[in-house]
């Protein structure tokens, strides 16, 4: 039980995470002074899927 | 059950059907970056349309060679062969985009014909490696030639992203679908075995 709840915590971070990338992703879309800016999107699109994924894959009880 | 020997023909029959369709894709966008050049539509220098020409034929040559040979491991069944072939793929045309106008280029749209073909083959891993290097090599192209508006290229980028990610569930999806028919098919073939065996001279239905 209380390992539950310590992952809840920890996907909840994730989720806030994943907000924080979508954020970064449209700033750095709209505001781009350079295109060496948009290496950082792989970073930030697997990031943003890989904690959905862990969020929806918990939803489920998988883990 | 597939063997480890059976994925390597896949694999090398794969690559050499992307083989042929590299001479056709490369010999139709050649004659049009010609046909552009000798109209004006673009400025590609001819000494850069003669240098792409020289290096995808002996890539091309290149890549027939190894599959001639059968550059086949037990285990790794040229798996390392399609990221190159891919990676060069999607460096020419970078090079081809950049010297046709940049994020102008009516040569963009080839990207596409390498990413959703690759992830329709591959799936999901081989999406994220087409997205990921055309990232990078988009990024040098407007390095190069730089663009009045990087919203819009922003954008571009995040559009392939989006096709990338969504050939490659689409393609995850359609392997699971054949994974599963397979099975099911070598089940059947196991009951109609073990029936066949109950119904002989020996059974005893």
């Amino acid at each position: 039980m209380h390992s539950r709840r310590l992952r809840s915590r920890t996907v909840g971070w994730g989720l806030v995470a994943a907000a924080v990338f979508v954020i970064a992703l449209v700033l750095v879309t709209w505001k781009a002074t350079s295109p060496l800016l948009f290496l950082l999107y792989p970073v930030l699109v697997l990031g943003v899927l890989a904690l959905l994924a862990m969020a929806v894959l918990w939803a489920l009880k998988h883990f | 059950m597939v063997t480890w020997s059976q994925g390597a023909e896949d694999e090398q029959r794969t690559e050499q059907s992307k083989v042929t369709i590299r001479w056709i894709v490369v010999t139709v966008a050649l004659a049009a970056v010609t046909y552009m050049r000798r109209t004006g539509t673009v400025d590609t220098p001819w000494p850069v349309i003669v240098a792409l020409t020289a290096v995808i034929t002996t890539l091309n040559l290149g890549f027939s060679a190894v599959l001639r040979r059968g550059a086949v491991s037990p285990r790794g069944a040229l798996r390392w062969l399609r990221y190159v072939t891919t990676g060069s793929d999607l460096a020419i045309i970078s090079v081809l985009v950049g010297y046709s106008g940049g994020s102008a280029s009516p040569f963009y749209y080839v990207y596409f014909i390498v990413l959703v073909s690759n992830a329709v083959r591959y799936g999901m891993a081989m999406a994220v490696f087409v997205a990921l290097v055309y990232n990078v090599a988009y990024v040098a192209v407007l390095m190069v030639r730089p663009a009045t508006d990087l919203t819009a290229e922003g954008a571009k980028i995040l559009a392939f992203w989006g096709v990338a990610l969504y050939a490659g569930y689409l393609a995850a999806r359609f392997q699971r679908q054949t994974r599963i028919l397979q099975a099911y098919e070598e089940t059947i073939l196991s009951l109609r075995a073990r029936l066949g065996g109950r119904e002989g001279p020996g059974g005893s239905a």
